[in-house]
């Protein structure tokens, strides 16, 4: 194995992306700046978010484990999904049992390109699209192949790993997403 | 006549000279330029997901916090993985915990999930294999080796991000590119002696 097939090697995988957008930075660095004076109002701050976290958590309680980020200016993206298998279609449960497989549903507002990601030890990786890009309209968008809806059975093995969808407006890697949205699921052992 | 000329993409330094200014869309070209690749090297470095997120927040608070201690010198990219290795090393303790349960899923993993014929979408073997044998390695060396060869950075900005001199990285690297090569050669991969 020569050099330049240990650097191809290297990087085959897209980098995963950025986890928080400039001004979610932004803002960490500001609240770690705060000085101490500031602690009632960052208490204050916290107790009104946690609110809208409840009740946002309460409205979205169909789909378990959805986290949205981004800014909306610029666009939203969910992520929901429907397991597929022996028993019946279900929305409840994010375990997946053998033979099982899920249908992700991802939702963009602004049009843009969709990825979706996997979790693995190497980091975040681009399962959806397998190759090429993923252009959209606002809208609810599910995988198709050859346009039939397409299942995705995870190739890691079991184990409770994430998936972040993730919209770009540019980019159709997603390398830089303007939102993203996370839910976890466990892939169960036979 | 040819086509217009695209516009100079701004070098790093200039970025960071315009965001010191006051100019905090540099700042969002810096992310977005920088960003990813940090997340990947801190991701791979660590082999955790959740606390690969962590430094890499960490990080730009810290660089935002320190950016007027910039000397701009064409080395943005070294200076900011230089903090991100710090901000991973703090980390270390909750990963080694982490690290033991993702080697036990890894395990597991080895009995492959049939797939739907709906959707094929499996990972190439060989970057599975190296996955797999980066994270056998000292962190040490699996830096080195992703520094070098994921990020084409040279010895010096490896050397800057790690702390070592120019001979130090290129003996570094001669010796974990070794013990890379047998890994994946045990797994199959690049034996093609």
């Amino acid at each position: 194995m020569t050099d330049d097939d240990l650097r191809a090697l290297f990087q085959e995988q897209a980098d995963p992306p950025n986890p928080l957008t400039p001004d979610q930075i932004r803002a960490r660095a500001a609240s770690a700046d705060a000085p101490p004076g500031h602690g009632l109002a960052l208490v204050a701050a916290a107790i009104l978010l946690s609110g809208a976290m409840i009740a946002v958590a309460l409205w979205t309680s169909a789909e378990p484990n959805l986290r949205a980020r981004g800014p909306t200016e610029h666009g939203e993206v969910t992520l929901s999904w429907v397991v597929e298998g022996a028993a019946a279609p279900r929305l409840a449960s994010p375990d997946i049992g053998p033979g099982e497989r899920v249908i992700f549903r991802i939702g963009a507002t602004a049009p843009g390109y969709l990825c979706l990601f996997e979790e693995s030890p190497s980091g975040f990786v681009r399962v959806i699209p397998a190759s090429g890009a993923w252009r959209v309209e606002p809208g609810e968008h599910t995988p198709r192949l050859d346009g039939a809806l397409a299942a995705f059975v995870s190739d890691l093995g079991p184990g409770t790993r994430r998936y972040r969808a993730a919209l770009d407006l540019s980019d159709p890697a997603c390398g830089a997403p303007v939102a993203t949205a996370t839910t976890r699921l466990a892939w169960l052992a036979e | 006549m040819g086509l217009p000329e695209p516009g100079p993409t701004p070098t790093d330094d200039a970025l960071v000279t315009r965001w010191i200014a006051g100019d905090e869309t540099a700042f969002d070209k810096l992310v977005t330029r920088h960003g990813p690749a940090l997340h990947g090297f801190l991701k791979m470095t660590l082999g955790d997901s959740a606390a690969a997120e962590d430094a890499w927040s960490e990080t730009w608070v810290r660089v935002v916090r320190a950016r007027s201690r910039y000397v701009a010198q064409g080395q943005f990219r070294a200076w900011l993985f230089s903090i991100g290795r710090r901000c991973a090393k703090d980390q270390s303790r909750s990963i080694r915990r982490r690290l033991r349960l993702g080697a036990a899923l890894e395990e597991h993993g080895a009995r492959r999930v049939v797939t739907s014929p709906a959707l094929r979408l499996v990972r190439s073997r060989e970057a599975r294999a190296l996955d797999a044998s980066l994270q056998g390695l000292k962190e040490e060396h699996r830096s080195v080796l992703l520094l070098t060869y994921r990020y084409d950075m040279s010895s010096e900005e490896v050397g800057q991000v790690l702390g070592l001199t120019g001979q130090q990285v290129r003996s570094r690297i001669t010796y974990a590119r070794r013990l890379l090569k047998e890994s994946l050669a045990r797994r199959g991969v690049g034996d093609d002696r």
